[in-house]
């Protein structure tokens, strides 16, 4: 994987030090709230209900183990023993005091992490494709086009005062699983006649206007990426609304012009941009490739992993979090960071430990973080998988549930969140012990609920088979549930089923919708967003609001 | 965040964030401020509440964004009447792992 060059290492560290100054200014009274605030924010720091929070970029998901052993550290040293992974592929400290950041920036610095760009209207961490680097289906690696943005938007001076926050995500596989088709840019690596390119979508987001992104070039050639996105990004400080925070976003730039005349103005400042390129992109591009070449697999004989299967819990747990490798004899783990009744994408130090001891042992040491909250291991050997399930049970790592009900996406909610309206991870806590307990999850099969605990979508509510969305009514926390959401290639936003519900009744409506799926379905190959498809809502709306005068038509 | 306050006053607690390490912080009858929710002054008077916000705006090297909240009184200390503000003093409601 990539490691800082000396200007990589020196530039974050200055940011660091100049930050330190900073606090120290706010502390004495030099610098007022109102001065600090923007300062602390571009170095991720915000100010949360009951402390400040410290956002920490994963670029693309990828880290180490000695990386993900310094997150352990820093958790216990200046938090209170966990983090929590996010659906950007960050992290979030959230008891950190302000006087202790810049040594928690400090700490992360000397293993190549930093909380640059993770706040503020600039272009954030950039999200991949959690199985780049190992997925069976992936025609190329996506990350190193992800590090060459990281590197060309950091502290970008064009693009620091952005309209909004700008969000890219990245995937190199037909399978989307970087939700590119709900970011402001979202990239498909393609291949045309054998040359590399991208499919350039932008205007694609959730929030309060949740918009499916558009196709704004249908092949673009991988060497023209950069003049390409500068491009974007220019028209959009062009156009973006700056007068009104909730039409911002580059979606209702798109909306507002029309996808047509966004093209026609980008093209042609893409023809001045790329003039202005002499190839010091490519040459950088080459070398963060070599950073990213695949590790060397030795092949193994899987006789050990077959035997495993005898074993039900083994197998339960292989059956669900084991995806294809583009290697038969290895396989991408996901690592459940979901145990019922734990809070989603949370980890504990302990656990952070053990994850990088796998990762140095077993796994290449390669760890990512998926932006549904989980981590993945993305090459093990399928030799290994049984000692790698032992040593996950000990740690309480090996819930077998990637992709069934309880691998719930949950924002931090207002448990934690000054944004929120309403909790999300207690919700998410019943959901999945209540569904747990009928018995009933492997039977209901793949199902992505998300939760968001406002109107912002963290929680990527829209894209959930099931989405729920926490609000406030009246001072009392309100969940309305959307149905048919998708997050993959197939992106689509849900639809609202009606009237939200009380936090002790949104139980029992999920139970009555899943139960009529079951009813409803073709068999077990039919999953809820395929039989939604299928049936449309109404059979479900009326699973949900059985009481309900139902009109004759 | 501050809370607009129009009209008629309510009774309210005094609140905000220590500077150095972001935990809430409440106001006491003592004129100080305490981390103990329970310990919280409930002002009934608009005249009263307006001076100690005035004082708390001077003290931004320890502290961070005053506000004041609708409270009624309860046994062990006033009650904020809005769940939001009742979770930020009390902490997250979900168990700790």
């Amino acid at each position: 994987m990539y490691a800082y060059s000396d200007f990589d290492a020196d530039f974050v560290q200055t940011r660091v030090a100049q930050f330190r100054g900073q606090v120290d200014r706010r502390l004495t009274g030099a610098l007022t709230e109102e001065e600090f605030k923007p300062l602390r924010l571009m170095n991720g720091v915000y100010l949360q209900l009951h402390a400040y929070m410290l956002r920490v970029a994963i670029p693309y998901g990828t880290l180490n183990g000695a990386q993900m052993r310094r997150l352990a550290m820093i958790a216990d040293r200046w938090d209170r023993g966990y983090g929590h992974f996010t659906t950007r592929q960050n992290i979030q400290f959230n008891w950190p005091g302000l006087v202790d950041i810049p040594d928690m920036l400090d700490a992360l610095a000397e293993v190549g992490m930093h909380a640059i760009q993770t706040s503020g209207n600039c272009i954030r961490n950039v999200t991949a494709d959690h199985f780049a680097g190992a997925a069976a289906d992936e025609i190329e690696d996506p990350r190193p086009l992800a590090e060459l943005i990281r590197q060309w938007s950091t502290d970008h001076p064009e693009f620091q005062f952005l309209p909004r926050k700008f969000k890219v995500a990245i995937t190199g596989a037909p399978a989307d699983r970087a939700a590119t088709r709900a970011h402001d840019i979202g990239l498909r690596m393609l291949k045309r006649d054998g040359a590399p390119g991208v499919e350039v979508i932008i205007g694609g987001g959730l929030g309060r206007t949740p918009i499916i992104g558009q196709v704004l070039r249908d092949f673009l050639p991988r060497a023209d990426l950069l003049p390409y996105l500068e491009a974007i990004l220019a028209v959009y400080n062009r156009h973006g609304r700056r007068d009104n925070k909730y039409k911002a976003r580059i979606k209702i730039t798109v909306l507002e012009n029309g996808i047509d005349t966004i093209r026609t103005e980008v093209e042609e400042e893409f023809l001045r941009r790329q003039a202005l390129f002499s190839g010091e992109d490519q040459a950088a591009l080459a070398a963060i490739s070599r950073a990213f070449a695949a590790p060397h697999l030795i092949p193994r004989d899987a006789a050990a992993y077959d035997r495993a299967l005898a074993d039900p819990v083994f197998a339960a747990w292989a059956a669900t979090n084991l995806s294809p490798h583009r290697n038969a004899d290895h396989a991408i783990v996901t690592v459940s960071l979901k145990a019922p009744g734990l809070p989603p994408g949370d980890a504990t130090s302990a656990q952070m430990r053990v994850l990088a001891d796998l990762a140095e042992t077993l796994g290449h040491d390669e760890i990512r973080i998926s932006h549904e909250q989980n981590v993945i291991l993305p090459h093990v050997a399928r030799a290994d998988l049984p000692r790698l399930h032992i040593a996950l049970m000990a740690a309480g790592l090996a819930t077998a549930n990637a992709g069934l009900l309880s691998d719930i996406i949950a924002c931090p909610g207002m448990d934690y969140c000054a944004l929120a309206t309403a909790r999300s991870i207690p919700i998410a806590q019943d959901i999945a012990t209540h569904f747990t307990r009928l018995g009933l999850e492997r039977e209901i099969g793949a199902l992505k609920i998300k939760i968001s605990g406002c109107i912002n979508a963290c929680g990527h509510h829209h894209l959930g088979h099931i989405g729920i969305l926490g609000l406030d009514r009246a001072g009392v926390e309100n969940y309305q549930i959307t149905l048919g959401g998708d997050a993959t290639e197939t992106a689509a936003v849900g639809e609202r089923a009606g009237p939200g519900f009380p936090a002790d009744a949104l139980i029992p409506a999920l139970e009555r919708l899943l139960r009529a799926y079951l009813g409803l379905r073709h068999g077990p190959d039919e999953t809820f967003l395929d039989a939604f498809r299928r049936l449309g809502a109404d059979p479900f709306r009326a699973a949900l609001y059985p009481g309900e005068v139902r009109d004759a038509a | 965040m501050s809370v607009a306050r129009r009209g008629a006053f309510h009774p309210a607690i005094l609140t905000a964030n220590d500077l150095a390490s972001g935990v809430p912080l409440v106001w006491t009858s003592d004129g100080a401020w305490t981390r103990d929710p329970v310990l919280a002054h409930l002002f009934n008077d608009a005249t009263d509440a307006d001076a100690a916000m005035a004082q708390a705006a001077t003290q931004g090297t320890s502290i961070v964004a005053p506000y004041l909240i609708d409270a009624t009184p309860a046994p062990g200390g006033p009650r904020p009447t809005v769940f939001r503000e009742r979770i930020r003093l009390t902490g997250p409601t979900l168990a700790p792992n």
